[in-house]
């Protein structure tokens, strides 16, 4: 690396701050835990959209279609067992499910922990058996 | 659970034409896909083979963990550019992997190649933040850049055709990868609300970091005697170069482009560590 080059990064290393959620995002388990719980798919019509017709999927995420997305309005009683239910498994120890994505993971679930990747599949070398060790 | 990793779907597919338009090299133009006129020995030719099959496992491996990281990095609020460019690096790891099992194919060697699909992924503990500049300084600022220079000393020594466009298609985009990662590696230095312990805790793995790639490098070694040796066997080559070989090129690129960079963005414990390494590499 010659010294602009060194240069450039010493001083892109030394501005402001860029990242927007960096500092309120402690870990990716924490949040997802913390994470306001998406609207529950109720499957009913929502305020000021037209229902749906019968057979058509349920509102997923936004991020599906191009379309801006209803605001769900849960009525006050399944709203009271919705929080009992939350309530409920929280005295159980149970995690909050992730929200619903509607994006199918290709993983079974309760998969085995995944091992760290060694960082040999980055590098244009032959692979050894010793190679990599886990970070 | 393991899966064999094949080109193609099979049918005439939209996505499949769309893939191969993808999989074209950037610069340097379309490859021949012909060993026509080119006689190899078995020696010649298993060599090749040996490196396009390791190129098209470490190529996938780096094509899941960089789409992990990409989304990652929308988590972290980062501006839209680093997603562009997130994106053209994915881009160009499925280009690598289409090439290397082409390549694979070609000498008469699998047309697929085994994966575990647990070993894509790294699981991130504690910050996010710190996870991803973690992995984008290992695998990025140390892993592509050395690659980078892996690659182009692989086209100096390649001799047959079809090899040099591959290679080069490769190079051109490896040498990206590495600057893409030291300039988003230098904007994850900039300094926020606990960013000390973050980077501190990363010096800590550094000299970790140096070994592991040694290892990964073929270095068995110090620098002298590694510089001593051949990088590339005589007669037809396909692209690849000897251990030794590939062991100098780690040495010479962590002096020239690894340690200067990250002493630049931020790491001054990076020459300690890499003067500790060399002390135990002596020779
Ligand atoms: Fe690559
Ligand atoms: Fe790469």
């Amino acid at each position: 690396m010659n010294d602009r080059r060194l240069l450039r990064l010493r001083q892109l290393a030394q501005g402001a701050a860029l990242l927007g959620a960096a500092t309120v995002l402690p870990s990716c388990e924490t949040p997802r835990a913390a994470a306001p719980t998406p609207p529950a798919d109720t499957g009913k019509p929502v305020d000021g959209a037209p229902a749906p017709d019968a057979g058509e999927p349920p509102f997923r995420t936004p991020a599906q279609l191009n379309a801006p997305r209803p605001r769900v309005t849960m009525d006050p009683q399944e709203a009271k067992e919705a929080e009992a239910a939350k309530a409920a498994a929280a005295d159980a120890g149970v995690a909050a499910m992730p929200p619903q994505t509607g994006v199918i993971l290709n993983a079974p679930p309760n998969s085995a922990p995944i091992e760290p990747v060694p960082t040999k599949v980055h590098l244009n070398a032959p692979r050894r058996p010793d190679a990599g060790t886990p970070k | 659970m393991t899966f064999a990793l094949s080109r193609t779907s099979g049918d005439p597919l939209q996505l499949t034409q769309e893939h191969e338009l993808l999989v074209q090299p950037r610069r340097g133009g379309e490859v021949t896909w012909s060993l026509d006129g080119v006689t190899l020995t078995p020696a010649e030719r298993t060599r090749g083979l040996d490196a396009w099959v390791g190129r098209a496992t470490t190529e996938m491996h780096s094509l899941a963990l960089f789409t992990q990281l990409a989304s990652q990095i929308h988590l972290l609020g980062a501006p839209l550019d680093w997603s562009g460019a997130f994106a053209r690096v994915i881009a160009d790891e499925v280009r690598h992997t289409d090439l290397s099992l082409r390549m694979s194919a070609l000498l008469g060697g699998p047309h697929t190649v085994t994966f575990d699909e647990r070993t894509f992924h790294l699981p991130v503990g504690g910050s996010l933040r710190a996870h991803v500049r973690h992995t984008i300084i290992e695998a990025f600022c140390i892993g592509e850049t050395l690659s980078g220079r892996m690659y182009r000393h692989a086209l100096k020594a390649a001799t047959v055709p079809v090899a040099k466009k591959a290679v080069t298609a490769i190079l051109v985009d490896e040498t990206f990868h590495a600057e893409f990662g030291w300039e988003v590696g230098a904007l994850l230095m900039r300094p926020h609300e606990g960013f000390e312990a973050e980077r501190g805790e990363l010096a800590r793995h550094l000299p970790g970091m140096f070994q592991s790639f040694a290892r990964q490098s073929c270095v068995t070694r110090g620098p002298e005697w590694t510089a001593a040796q051949p990088m590339v066997e005589s007669g037809e080559n396909l692209g690849s170069l000897t251990d030794e070989g590939y062991a100098q090129c780690f040495y010479a690129g962590m002096e020239a482009d690894v340690v200067p960079g990250l002493e630049a963005i931020g790491f001054p414990e990076a020459r300690g560590a890499w003067q500790a390494f060399l002390a135990a590499h002596p020779g």
